[in-house]
């Protein structure tokens, strides 16, 4: 059971929807064309965004009454892993999130008016799942309509969307999902440039804004919940295929690159780190495929799991990703060579969505109620 | 106690049912003294209780569950079996370590590679007789590097006209040496074979043959849960020898293996339990200090994963007896680290109360509570059956394929 370039789930009897997802990625997505796009000299979003809409991945998770495929957990769960694997700049999870925080707190009248849009390819965006990072926008009423205040921070992939799910409370604490079209006046999306350059962070603020009819959802928790599984999953996904595909490199490297008249992943003390890796991952993938279970099945117990899930591997592939660069010497310092964006994406992936603590939190809240 | 009459076994067909009548069986059989009797007897209440204990799970044909009926188990499938260890974990029942290799090692081994005689003999010595089996692979010269072992078995015809191997040598580790009735011996037979691998062979050694010297040595917990074992001029009968001469290497691989995968799971179904125990106790103690709540949180997903690691193992056990190869290194590795991380962490946690020395409870699992004594037990796994950097490297030669 040698490994093989294409990292550990390289099996004959792979799943052939994952199989597709990687091969489109590889074929359109590779390493080198990464790099072109983080170093600005070629934007690889547009043609490939297209590319994955004509092949129906933007509807993947999407219901059918709304033009959807209507997959679950399980096929989304494959996609993460893949876009992480090739470390794609794909604004993929910020789309799929805001689809189903309408899909979950938005009328029909709500859900048909844009579930088929992003099926179809539209991107949107969504702020982080109320129960992981509280909500910072306000929102109050005015003369019989809704007016949104305050700033919302850290706005995955938002930069170019053309909806956002945007996360508010009112006085009272509630909570509310809000669909605003940044091209709206008086709505303005900042761009605040990331070190991870296969992913974007933005900042949109109002002073007062009239949201316009029909585009306030109630949410609660159990919505914000079960967005909060999905993101947890999908980070998670995202980090066991980037770390495996870090760590596979880094292998292939080892194997090749000679010093002292012999390949360097003879040595031991390399060796010994890169055993090591495999088994985090190994063992991070076994968690994972447990936790997207759960979720796929509405287990009670899948949110505790997704966040034991998030916890875990974020931060293994953070650690990974960081040996990975460390294993390639000078070479693996240079913006040229791929392996510092796995590094990056790993950072913000730790942060994002919640860090380690509040995740920890969580997934311990589902023992303790069960011990109590 | 306990009879065949009343044994769970026979609720084996359904898991649920299985599982009620495992917990209603356990809840009477396990004898509520008997950490109890190991505490204030030592090594004389741990024999004891293993025997008693033993008897008890071989009367309701528990110990010997997972043995194909032909040969006096319950052939149960391994679903069931995972019922079993599961529900043992849960109720907190002794360990049958001093056991280990007569159920599982031993008769691995013949199941395989044995002879229809030996079957007969020793698996019905272990089963009825309560023989207990321990390990003669290790030699001060030869251990991560165990094809080096240097303990010759010479083929002779003795006198009076048997065939016998003559053993010389030594051998080290072998845990429950002291109390054991026979060895699975691994010894040199052909010193010429171009590879060292292809010169040695596998043996039955009784250890009531004369020449066989075992000495037990302690360890850092002061127990003495394994032994030296020296040999001059044993002489083991040919028919003692398992498989072909000088193909032992192989079999005693696979021998290993097993050790590697199925045996961690009982052991690792204790940590979620104790890992669910201890946060308890920690709610009024350390755990109120963030910052060690924190780091003992932070345990919890890789309980998890180990769990599900193990799961997948047993999936993929189900599907292919002999599979699972890959991912039981891994496992090896991964609980290893993970129990002696935890158990330390504990320790540490408990500040200078888990400095003050607590009696030796050899049976109750990898988390007895007493935390310095279970960390310090817990080298045990970093270390044996293939050490940490045994298994690193198999894992970057042999798996990844790192040149050597």
């Amino acid at each position: 059971m040698h490994e093989t370039t294409a990292g550990m789930n390289d099996t004959a009897d792979e799943n052939p929807l994952r199989a597709s997802f990687r091969d489109l990625l590889l074929a359109e997505c590779g390493p080198q064309a990464v790099v072109d796009h983080a170093a600005g000299r070629h934007d690889l979003i547009p043609d490939l965004w297209r590319t994955i809409t004509d092949l129906g991945w933007t509807a993947l998770g999407i219901d059918e009454m709304h033009g959807g495929l209507g997959l679950g957990m399980d096929a989304q769960a494959m996609l993460y892993q893949e876009l992480g694997r090739a470390v794609a700049p794909l604004p993929y999870l910020a789309t799929s999130l805001a689809a189903d925080a309408i899909a979950r707190a938005g009328d029909v009248a709500q859900q048909t008016a844009w579930l088929p849009q992003i099926a179809g390819g539209m991107r949107a965006a969504a702020s982080a799942p109320a129960t992981l990072v509280p909500p910072t926008l306000r929102l109050s009423q005015a003369q019989g309509a809704w007016v949104l205040s305050g700033r919302g921070a850290f706005l995955p992939d938002a930069v170019d969307a053309t909806l956002l799910v945007l996360l508010a409370q009112d006085a009272e604490g509630t909570w509310w999902r809000i669909c605003v079209e940044p091209a709206a006046d008086g709505v303005e999306v900042r761009s605040r440039p990331t070190w991870d350059r296969t992913r974007t962070l933005a900042e949109v603020t109002f002073d007062g804004w009239r949201v316009p009819d029909g585009r306030v959802m109630a949410s609660n928790a159990a919505v914000e919940d079960a967005l909060a599984v999905h993101a947890s999953l999908a980070l998670a996904a995202d980090a066991i295929g980037g770390a495996d595909a870090a760590l596979t490199h880094t292998i292939d490297y080892l194997k090749t690159r000679h010093q002292f008249g012999r390949a360097i992943g003879s040595f031991q003390a390399l060796k010994h780190r890169v055993a090591d890796h495999r088994t985090q991952i190994v063992a991070g993938k076994a968690l994972l495929d447990a936790a997207v279970a759960l979720a796929a099945t509405g287990d009670d117990g899948a949110a505790a799991e997704a966040s034991a899930a998030k916890a875990l591997i974020c931060s293994n592939f953070a650690d990974i990703a960081r040996d990975c660069i460390q294993l390639h010497g000078g070479i693996g310092f240079t913006m040229e060579h791929p392996i510092h964006l796995y590094l990056n994406r790993a950072r913000l992936s730790l942060a994002l969505f919640g860090a380690r603590d509040v995740h920890l939190t969580r997934a311990n809240a589902g023992l303790m109620a069960a011990t109590a | 106690m306990s009879g065949i009459d009343n044994s769970p076994i026979a609720a084996a067909h359904d898991a649920e049912t299985f599982r009620a009548a495992l917990r209603a069986w356990l809840a009477d059989a396990i004898p509520a003294d008997w950490k109890a009797r190991i505490v204030a007897r030592g090594d004389e209440g741990y024999l004891d209780v293993q025997r008693e204990w033993y008897a008890t799970l071989t009367g309701a044909e528990l110990a010997t569950a997972h043995w194909p009926r032909a040969w006096g188990g319950a052939g149960l499938s391994l679903d069931m079996q995972v019922i079993l260890y599961e529900e043992l974990a849960r109720a907190d029942a002794p360990f049958a370590d001093l056991y280990t290799i007569s159920l599982f090692h031993m008769p691995a081994t013949l199941f395989a590679h044995g002879t229809e005689a030996q079957r007969q003999r020793y698996l019905e010595g272990a089963r009825i007789g309560g023989d207990v089996w321990c390990q003669g692979f290790s030699e001060p010269g030869a251990g991560s590097d165990l094809a080096s072992l240097r303990t010759r078995a010479e083929r002779r015809t003795t006198p009076d006209g048997r065939d016998v191997y003559v053993v010389n040598g030594q051998k080290v580790w072998s845990s429950y040496g002291h109390h054991a009735d026979y060895a699975l011996l691994l010894a040199r037979t052909n010193p010429e074979a171009a590879r060292p691998h292809d010169g040695i062979s596998f043996l039955i050694l009784d250890l009531k043959s004369p020449g066989v010297t075992i000495r037990p040595i302690h360890q850092i917990t002061g127990e003495a849960d394994f032994n030296e074992m020296f040999l001059d001029d044993v002489e083991v009968p040919v028919e003692n020898l398992i498989g072909a001469e000088n193909r032992g290497w192989s079999i005693a691989q696979s021998t290993l293996t097993t050790e590697r995968g199925l045996l961690i799971f009982e052991s690792s179904e204790r940590l979620v339990h104790a890992f669910a125990r201890d946060a308890q106790l920690g709610r009024d103690s350390w755990a109120q200090d963030p910052a060690k709540a924190q780091a003992f949180a932070a345990f919890y997903p890789r309980i998890r994963a180990l769990r599900h690691l193990v799961a997948a193992l047993l999936a993929e056990l189900a599907a292919d007896p002999h599979g699972g190869g890959a991912l039981s290194t891994y496992i090896k590795l991964y609980w290893a680290t993970l129990l002696q991380d935890y158990t330390g962490f504990l320790a540490e946690a408990e500040g200078l109360e888990a400095a003050l020395q607590t009696a030796p409870l050899g049976c109750a699992g990898p988390c007895t509570g007493a935390r310095a004594y279970d960390f310090l037990r817990s080298f045990s796994w970093t270390i044996s059956g293939g050490s940490n950097e045994v298994m690193r490297n198999i894992i970057a030669e042999r798996l990844l394929g790192l040149p050597r």
